[in-house]
C-alpha cells in the first residue's frame, strides 16, 4: 500500500475556542496551584508537613517552569499555621570575649532587650559618675587612701622613731632609703665614726644592719598593703555600683522572666558592669590604652546587644547584597529567597574593624546569614547558583546534618588560618530548605554526593507538559490569568487565549501536550502586551500573539536566513528535484540560543564489493557522535539481516553527510542514510524532491525524532524559496504525527496539494515512496518480489559475495573492521 | 625694709623658692606659683637638693641602701652622684616646662645640702619659699627648725605643702587666720590682696584662744584650698606646730615672715 500523504487537519490542532465561557481573562479566578503539577506539590506538601530531619526538598524541573513561584503560594498558605520563630541576638561574653553568647527571645523581644540594655547604660553613666562624685563616696575613698597611707606612714614612722632611739637617722636616696648613725642631732662624719672605739663601731655597724632588713621587710609587705587598699576601693565601687546596677537590672530581668539564659546573662552584665564601674568616670576611660582598647574605641560598646534575628510584627525585611527577596512575607514563620548563596551569606559572616592598624572584630560585628533569617520557617536556594560559591553546599550541609548554625569564616573553616577568632555560640537550626534545580542537576547529586540523598529526602518533580483536553485547556486559560494579572499585563481574549494553548503545544513540540514552562509562555505574553498597549487594545487577541510569535522568530531569524541563503545560491549543494542515486535529502535542526530551525543535508552512499563494512565518514573523522555511529550500526545490523542472509555480506559502503564539518549526533538521519544505501546499491534514484527524517532500528521500523515540525519547515522553506513543484514533501516517522504543530504557510501549501507530510511506518514505505518502486516483500520461496528495489539489493549483494568468493580471500585494503 | 602690708601685697614675692626632692615637681607648689606668683610676674626658682648626709655616708664602710622593692646594695658614692645628676635633669626638665606654661621667668640650681635648708641659703624676705611637710622621712622638728630659720631669720614667706594636689578647685576660699595682734590683721590684708589676685573669696578665721586642734577642724569644714597665717602668729605657739597645722587642715598653708614687731 502507497504511503498517503497527512490530511492538514493532522498538521495542526486548533484550540477549541468555543468551550471558553469567558470574554477575557479578566473574568477568570487565578489558578488553584500550578497547572499539571500535582505529583510535585504534592511532594512539597509533604516535604512541608515533614518536620523530621533530613525531608528537605529538591524541586526539579525545567528552567521556566514555575517551580519557584508554586513552591511560594504554597509556602505563603501554610505559613500561618506555623508559630512565628524566636528572635536571636548575641551578646559579649565578659569571662571570655571569643566566644560571644547566643540569646533566644520570643519574636519581638530582641529589640525591648537591647533598648533596655542601652538605656541601663545610658542611665548609669549619668547616675554612676554623679554617684562617684557624691561626697560621701569622696569621703569613704578619702578614708582608704588615709588608711593607706597611714599604715605605711606609721610603719616607716615606728621605724625610724626606733632608729632615732639608737642614734640612727633615715636617710631618702634616689631609688630608696639608706640608715646612717647621728650624733647631737647631725649625721655622724666619716672621721667622727672612724674615731669610734672598734666596739662602738660593731655595734653601729649590727644595729644599722639590722634596721635595713627591718626596713626591706616593710617593703616587703607594700605590696600587699596596696593589694588590701584596691580590695577595699573595690568593695567600695561593687557597693556604690550595686546599688546604682542592682534595680535597673532588676527592672529588665523581669521583662524576660522566665528566660533562663538571658537572666543568667543579665547577672553576668551587673557583675562586669560592678567590676568595671571606671568605665564610667572619663578619667579611667582617657587612661585606656588605644592598643588594648575596645573595638572602635568605645568601651561600652561590650555591652551592646546585637538583634541579628528578629521576627516582630514590625521587623522590616532586610535588605542584603543580591537577595531582593530577602524579607518576610505576611506573619508566621518566614520565607527567605537567597539570590546570593555564598558560603558567607548563608551562613553568617564575622565582619572586621581596621583599628590601630590591625583588624579586629567582637560580638557586636557579628552578621546573620540566610539560615538565620529562615531559621523556623523556609530557605529556598537556587541549587546551581549555590554549588558555584566555593564551601557554600558543604557548609549548608553541614547545618542541616547537625541542625546547627556554626559561624565560621572560610579561612578558619579551611583551616587555612590558626589566629585568635570568635567562637560565636551555635543556634539551633530548624528550617526547611528548598533548593531548586534541572534534573540533570538533581541526579548528579544523588549519584555523586551521598550526603545528598540523607538531606534532601523529598523530590518535587516538576513536568515540563501536561495533556491537552478540555479540561486542561480550562486549567491552562486559568494559569494564563494569572500570569497576566501577576505580570500586570492587558487580559488575553478567549481567542488569544486559545492561541497560546496552540503556541503552547509547539514549544511542547507535542500537539497532544501543553508546555508548563510557563516562562516562555509569561514572554510571549509579555511582547504581546506591548503590542496590545501600542495598539490602545484593552485586551490582548490573537493578532498580538501572532505578532509577538512572528516577532521573537524574526529576530533570531538571521542565521536561517544565512543558511537558506547558502542553499539557495548553492553554496550548499541541496537538490529539490529530480531523482539521483546513493543521493538524499537528510534533516537535521540547528540550535544557536534563540535560535532554532531546521534544514536539508545532503546524505550520500558509496557501495561496492567489500568485507560488509558500512564505513560512516563522520565517525572515522571524529566528526560523528556516539548516538549517530550507533544508528550507522543499527542500519548496518538491518541490511546484513534483511538482504542475502545466507551468503557473506560482501559489501564495502561509505556514508556521509556532505558539507557538513562541525559534526553529527543523533540517530534521526538513521532512516535515510539506509534508503540512500540502498538506493546505490540497488542503483535506483531516489526522489530529490523529498526528504526524510526518522530513526531506524534492526527490524526496518521507523522511530520518533525530535525536532520534526521545525525539520519540515527547513525543507519546506527550500522548497517554497525555489518554487513549490508541487510534488514536494517530507517524510516522518508514523510517530511523530501526534507532535505536528507546524506553520500556517506550510499548512497552507498542504492544503494546496502542493507539499505533503508522509507518515512512515518502516523502511519499505519509506523506498517505495522516495523510489517510486516497490521496495518487495519476500514471497514464499523468502525471494523478494521481481522489480523490487530489495530484490535489486539482494541481487547485487549476492554478486558481491560470489565475486568475493571468487577471488579466494579477503580484500587487504578494506581488511579492518 | 618695707612692711607695709599694701606695699608688701603689690610688690608681692620676686621669688618662689622650691625644693625638690624628686624628678617630680610638688603640684601644690607650681599650682600656687600659678595663681599668686603669675600675675605679678614672679620669678620661679627651682632648687635640687643633694643631701651631704648621704655622701658622707657613702664613706663609712657598712653603708647601704634599701631599694624601694626591698633590696640591700652598697650605697656607692660614684652611683648616687649618677642617679642624682639623672634625677636632677628631669627635674629641671619637668620644672622648666611648668614655668613655660605658666608664662614665668624661671632658674634651677643644683645645691648640695641639708634639705629644707639649702633653699633657705638663697631665700631674702618677699620670697616664697616652698617646703614639703608630706616627706615621712623629715620630722616635724626639722620642719619647725627650717620654718623658723626661713620666717624669723630671713623673713621668708613659707608654704607648707603635702600633697600632690593644685590649690584652689574652683569656689574653695582662702582663709586668714586673724590671731587678733597687729601680726593677725597683717596677714588679713595680705591675705585679702592675694585672694584677689587669685579670683578667691577670703574668709578670716578670728580668734586668739582657740585651740590648734580645733582651728584645724574648723578651717577644714570651711573647705578652705590655701590657709595664710604670720609664722609667729599666736596659734602657734611650738616650732611643729605650724606644720602639724598644715598636716591636719589637708591643704597649703602660706606662714608670712616679717620684721615687723608682732607686739600691738
Amino acid at each position: 500500500m502507497p504511503l498517503e500523504p497527512l490530511s492538514p487537519d493532522l498538521l495542526y490542532r486548533e484550540c477549541d475556542v468555543s468551550q471558553f465561557e469567558f470574554e477575557t481573562t479578566a473574568e477568570l479566578s487565578d489558578a488553584k496551584g500550578l497547572v499539571g503539577q500535582e505529583r510535585a506539590l504534592d511532594a512539597i506538601r509533604f516535604g512541608t508537613r515533614m518536620e523530621k530531619s533530613g525531608y528537605n526538598i529538591f524541586a526539579l524541573g525545567p528552567h521556566g517552569a514555575g517551580m519557584r513561584d508554586g513552591v511560594i503560594r504554597h509556602l505563603q498558605s501554610i505559613i500561618g499555621q506555623r508559630p512565628v520563630p524566636s528572635d536571636w541576638v548575641y551578646v559579649n561574653n565578659f569571662t571570655n570575649p571569643n566566644k560571644p553568647i547566643a540569646l533566644r527571645t520570643t519574636a519581638g523581644r530582641a529589640e525591648a532587650l537591647r533598648s533596655g540594655v542601652a538605656n541601663l547604660i545610658q542611665d548609669l553613666r549619668g547616675s554612676i559618675p554623679a554617684i562617684l562624685e557624691s561626697e560621701e563616696y569622696k569621703k569613704r575613698l578619702a578614708a582608704i587612701d588615709a588608711n593607706y597611707t597611714q599604715h605605711q606612714g606609721q610603719a616607716f614612722e615606728t621605724l625610724r622613731l626606733r632608729a632615732e632611739a639608737k642614734n640612727i637617722t633615715l636617710l631618702s636616696t634616689p631609688s630608696g632609703f639608706a640608715f646612717a648613725p647621728q650624733r647631737e642631732g647631725e649625721v655622724m662624719k666619716p672621721e667622727t665614726f672612724n674615731e669610734l672605739a672598734e666596739e662602738e663601731r660593731e655595734k653601729i655597724k649590727k644595729t644599722v644592719g639590722e634596721l635595713e632588713q627591718e626596713l626591706a621587710a616593710i617593703f616587703q609587705h607594700v605590696p600587699g598593703w596596696e593589694k588590701e587598699r584596691r580590695t577595699q576601693v573595690h568593695e567600695l565601687n561593687r557597693e556604690v555600683a550595686t546599688n546604682a546596677v542592682g534595680h535597673s537590672i532588676h527592672d529588665l530581668a523581669a521583662m524576660f522572666e522566665g528566660n533562663e539564659k538571658v537572666a543568667a546573662w543579665l547577672t553576668e552584665l551587673e557583675t562586669d558592669l560592678v567590676d568595671n564601674i571606671g568605665f564610667f568616670t572619663a578619667e579611667d576611660r582617657e587612661q585606656q590604652s588605644p592598643a588594648m582598647g575596645p573595638v572602635g574605641g568605645d568601651v561600652f560598646r561590650r555591652y551592646t546587644v546585637n538583634i541579628i534575628v528578629e521576627n516582630g510584627p514590625d521587623a522590616a525585611p532586610e535588605p542584603t547584597a543580591g537577595n531582593s527577596n530577602g524579607g518576610f512575607i505576611g506573619g508566621g514563620a518566614p520565607i527567605i529567597t537567597e539570590e546570593h548563596p555564598s558560603f558567607a551569606n548563608l551562613i553568617g559572616r564575622v565582619e572586621h574593624m581596621s583599628h590601630m592598624g590591625a583588624l579586629v572584630t567582637d560580638f557586636s560585628l557579628i552578621k546573620a546569614g540566610s539560615l538565620h533569617r529562615a531559621n523556623g520557617g523556609y530557605l529556598l536556594i537556587d541549587a546551581l547558583r549555590m554549588l558555584r560559591e566555593p564551601l557554600a553546599w558543604d557548609g549548608l550541609k553541614r547545618a542541616l546534618r547537625t541542625r546547627r548554625i556554626v559561624l565560621e569564616a572560610p579561612g578558619d573553616y579551611l583551616s587555612l588560618v590558626s589566629t585568635v577568632a570568635l567562637e560565636p555560640d551555635p543556634i539551633p537550626l530548624d528550617t526547611k530548605v528548598i533548593l531548586f534545580g534541572d534534573r540533570l542537576l538533581y541526579y548528579m547529586l544523588a549519584e555523586n554526593d551521598p550526603e545528598f540523598r540523607d538531606l534532601f529526602k523529598v523530590s518535587a518533580d516538576f513536568d515540563d507538559q501536561i495533556d491537552r483536553d478540555g479540561e486542561t485547556d480550562m486549567l491552562y486559560a486559568e494559569m494564563v490569568a494569572t500570569l497576566c494579572r501577576e505580570s500586570v499585563l492587558l487580559p488575553l481574549t478567549a481567542a488569544a487565549v486559545g492561541r497560546v494553548i496552540e503556541e503552547s503545544s509547539r514549544f511542547a513540540e507535542d500537539a497532544e501536550k501543553l508546555s508548563l514552562e510557563v516562562g516562555s509562555v509569561t514572554d510571549l505574553m509579555q511582547e504581546a502586551d506591548l503590542y496590545a498597549r501600542e495598539g490602545a487594545a484593552d485586551a490582548i487577541d490573537v493578532s498580538h500573539i501572532q505578532r509577538a510569535v512572528d516577532e521573537r522568530v524574526h529576530r533570531s531569524d538571521r542565521l536561517r536566513e544565512r543558511s537558506l541563503e547558502a542553499i539557495t545560491r548553492e553554496v550548499i549543494m541541496i537538490d529539490t528535484e529530480g531523482a539521483v542515486v546513493g543521493q538524499i535529502n537528510g534533516l537535521s535542526v540547528l540550535s544557536l540560543g534563540q535560535a532554532s530551525f531546521g534544514r536539508p543535508t545532503r546524505i550520500t552512499a558509496r557501495t561496492r564489493m567489500g568485507q560488509g563494512n558500512v564505513v560512516d565518514i563522520e565517525r572515522e573523522v571524529d566528526l560523528g557522535g556516539a548516538l549517530h555511529s550507533k544508528g550507522v550500526l543499527i542500519l548496518t545490523g538491518f541490511l546484513s539481516a534483511h538482504f542475502a542472509a545466507a551468503v557473506p555480506l560482501s559489501l564495502g559502503a561509505t556514508l556521509v553527510f556532505e558539507q557538513s564539518y562541525g559534526g553529527v549526533d543523533g540517530d534521526s538521519a538513521s532512516a535515510a542514510e539506509l534508503v540512500a544505501l540502498i538506493s546505490s546499491l540497488a542503483e535506483v534514484p531516489i526522489n530529490q524532491g523529498l526528504a526524510i527524517t526518522g530513526s531506524l532500528n534492526q527490524l526496518g521500523h521507523i522511530q520518533a525524532i525530535g525536532g520534526v515540525n521545525e525539520k519540515i519547515e527547513g525543507f519546506f522553506d527550500i522548497c517554497l524559496r525555489r518554487g513549490l513543484t508541487g510534488d514536494q514533501g517530507v517524510v516522518i516517522p508514523h510517530a511523530n504525527v501526534k507532535h505536528l504543530m507546524l506553520r500556517r504557510d506550510v499548512i497552507d501549501a498542504v492544503e494546496r496539494g502542493v507539499f505533503s507530510i508522509y507518515p512512515a511506518e518502516t523502511i519499505e514505505e519509506a523506498v517505495t515512496l522516495m523510489t517510486g518502486i516497490h521496495a518487495g516483500l519476500r514471497d514464499e520461496d523468502n525471494e523478494f518480489e521481481r522489480g523490487t528495489v530489495f530484490q535489486r539489493v539482494d541481487d547485487r549483494l549476492a554478486a558481491f559475495a560470489e565475486t568475493q568468493a571468487s577471488f579466494g580471500k579477503p580484500d587487504s585494503a578494506e581488511g579492518k573492521s | 625694709m618695707n612692711t607695709d602690708p599694701e606695699e608688701k601685697t603689690q610688690s608681692g614675692p620676686h621669688k618662689i623658692l622650691i625644693e625638690i626632692d624628686s624628678a617630680v615637681p610638688q603640684a601644690e607648689a607650681i599650682s600656687f606659683a600659678k595663681r599668686m606668683g603669675a600675675p605679678i610676674g614672679a620669678q620661679l626658682v627651682g632648687c635640687f637638693v643633694e643631701n651631704q648626709a648621704l655622701m658622707d655616708l657613702t664613706e663609712l664602710p657598712f653603708a647601704s641602701e634599701i631599694s624601694f622593692s626591698g633590696i640591700v646594695r652598697p650605697l656607692e658614692s660614684e652611683r648616687l652622684v649618677r642617679e642624682w645628676g639623672a634625677q636632677a635633669g628631669q627635674a629641671k626638665a619637668a620644672f622648666a616646662a611648668a614655668a613655660v606654661e605658666m608664662g614665668l621667668e624661671w632658674s634651677f640650681d643644683v645645691k648640695r645640702g641639708q634639705p629644707l635648708f639649702a633653699i633657705i641659703e638663697s631665700a631674702v624676705p618677699e620670697d616664697v619659699l616652698v617646703m614639703n611637710t608630706g616627706n615621712h622621712l623629715t620630722s616635724l622638728s626639722d620642719i619647725g627648725r627650717a620654718l623658723r630659720a626661713a620666717t624669723a631669720d630671713v623673713h621668708a614667706d613659707v608654704l607648707l605643702t603635702s600633697a600632690r594636689r593644685g590649690i584652689g578647685a574652683g569656689d574653695a576660699p582662702l582663709v586668714v587666720l586673724d590671731d587678733m595682734t597687729s601680726q593677725g590683721e597683717f596677714c588679713a590684708h595680705v591675705a585679702e590682696a592675694l585672694a584677689s589676685r587669685a579670683g578667691m573669696t577670703c574668709l578670716p578665721v578670728r580668734g586668739a584662744d582657740t585651740q590648734l586642734t580645733d582651728l584645724a577642724e574648723i578651717v577644714r569644714q570651711m573647705g578652705a584650698s590655701l590657709v595664710v597665717a604670720s609664722a609667729q602668729s599666736k596659734f602657734f605657739e611650738k616650732d611643729d606646730d605650724a606644720t602639724a597645722f598644715s598636716m591636719a587642715v589637708g591643704c597649703p598653708v602660706l606662714l608670712l615672715g616679717s620684721e615687723r614687731d608682732i607686739t600691738s
